[in-house]
């Protein structure tokens, strides 16, 4: 692994650093990371990681960029809405540093087909979005051998470490051996997140993965690195493997790669037959344009979001009051409730129904599909 | 009631108790928090036997998945 005399000006400022010098800069360019996940965390891990001269990086990555992605993730601009991601971090790392050999896979990661994405490269990056691929991420890790550089982000706070039993610490397993069950935890589209939050957890995976490709350092590893934007404070908790790892423990009881959206507990929508609690943005549409019909829409949102999109003529009752406020509406009348998405207004339609409402619907994609296709002047958000 | 130290907050709770019964308590799930006590990792599956004594010091963080 030999560096050309463009690479010896590009990198000079590693170079002249005694602690990485020729030798690492030529550790850096032969090591190879795959970074499953080219959103908000992804883009800083391989924007810093290709103009840090990493020779290739891989980035698994099904989604296309929505508008939505452009507050925090950077390697996707305006032009590239709509386009693929992996295509699109692709350009732009190409733009950072040429001499980066770029492999995208366009692709779901799954059960199939991780250990296969996984196995060519020295180091994986965790820059997922959601509980399954994290725990896909991790087994298929661990039984590589592979070390797992983790962080993730939610509203102002942040968690990193790196997960490598192979190298005696913890996996993400030893931390949280099983996942919440759905809906318990909210995810950055449904609970928000600062646009810088993921830039600073990046840049610490980044680090992270420099200081393993020049075996320098003292590695995140058997601690969590905990960031508060809001208060900016770091702390850190000390980790341990657990010895009743179901993975990397003693005795192992996952030997491979399982199913991991049922393991999270999320069951696939039956085709073509809807859920029978649901009614579509039109149903609600037909209830708000015949008053006669008698079916009242309900906001189950909070207050902040009713300020940035309403629906004309919904009243507000957030789902966070409505254990204390649930005697104002009348258990004989029909309901339609709408969130966001669909998620919350099946949770208020499950609560109601305790209380012995008979007659609640959720209106299904909230009013994001009330804005996709009924009124655009309604604002996504 | 006593109280423990939990991410420098005190808070109070039936003392002494199982760390598992503790988070319980707080409406936490214990599969789902990383745990420190009194400044030494503890692995989940400890938590049933681990006690925690009125004054004790925990670090109790959440899962979260964003990316």
């Amino acid at each position: 692994m030999e560096l050309n005399n463009d690479e010896i000006r590009r990198y000079s400022r590693h170079l002249i650093l005694p602690e990485v010098g020729l030798a690492g800069q030529k550790k850096i360019k032969a090591a190879s990371v795959l970074c499953i996940g080219a959103g908000g965390l992804g883009s800083p891990i391989t924007m810093y990681l290709a103009a840090a001269g990493i020779g290739k990086i891989g980035i698994v990555d099904f989604d296309t960029v929505d508008y939505s992605n452009l507050q925090r993730q950077i390697l996707h601009t305006d032009a590239d809405v709509g386009r693929s991601k992996a295509e699109s971090a692709k350009e732009t790392i190409r733009g950072i540093n040429p001499h980066c050999k770029v492999v995208i896979h366009n692709t779901r990661i799954s059960s199939e087909n991780a250990l296969d994405l996984i196995r060519p490269y020295d180091i994986v990056v965790d820059g997922t979005d959601n509980f399954p691929t994290r725990y896909l991420t991790n087994d298929a890790c661990v039984i590589l051998k592979k070390p797992n550089v983790y962080g993730s982000i939610f509203r102002f706070e942040g968690q990193a470490s790196v997960f490598a039993p192979h190298l005696g610490g913890p996996c993400y397993r030893c931390l949280y051996p099983e996942p919440p069950p759905p809906g318990m935890v909210p995810s950055c589209a449904e609970g928000g997140v600062l646009g810088v939050l993921p830039g600073i957890i990046g840049c610490i995976q980044a680090n992270e993965i420099l200081k393993l490709a020049l075996g320098k350092g003292t590695p995140l590893i058997g601690r969590l690195l905990l960031f508060n934007a809001l208060d900016m404070k770091f702390r850190e908790l000390k980790l341990r493997r657990d010895p009743a790892c179901p993975i990397c423990g003693d005795h192992p009881t996952i030997k491979e790669l399982i199913d991991y959206e049922t393991f999270c507990g999320i069951v696939p929508e039956p085709e073509n037959t809807g859920n029978p609690d649901e009614v579509t943005v039109q149903d609600m549409k037909k209830a708000l344009d015949n008053p006669s019909l008698g079916i009242k829409v309900v906001d189950v949102r909070e207050p902040d979001e009713y300020e940035i999109a309403k629906v004309a003529g919904v009243p507000l009752l957030p789902l966070s009051e409505l254990q204390n406020r649930f005697t104002e509406l009348d258990p004989n009348t029909q309901y339609y409730l709408h969130c966001k998405a669909g998620v919350r207004s099946l949770k208020a339609l499950g609560f109601l129904r305790q209380q012995g409402f008979k007659y609640v619907k959720s209106v299904k994609g909230g009013i994001t599909a009330w804005s996709d296709e009924i009124d655009r002047n309604v604002p996504r958000y | 009631m006593d109280s423990v130290i939990a991410n420098g907050k005190p808070v109070a709770a039936e003392l002494p108790c199982a760390l598992e019964k503790f988070l319980l308590a707080q409406n936490l799930l214990p599969r789902s928090v990383v745990v420190e006590h009194n400044g030494e990792a503890v692995a989940p599956s400890e938590f049933p036997q681990r006690q925690v004594r009125a004054g004790d010091r925990l670090e109790i963080v959440r899962i979260v998945a964003g990316g």
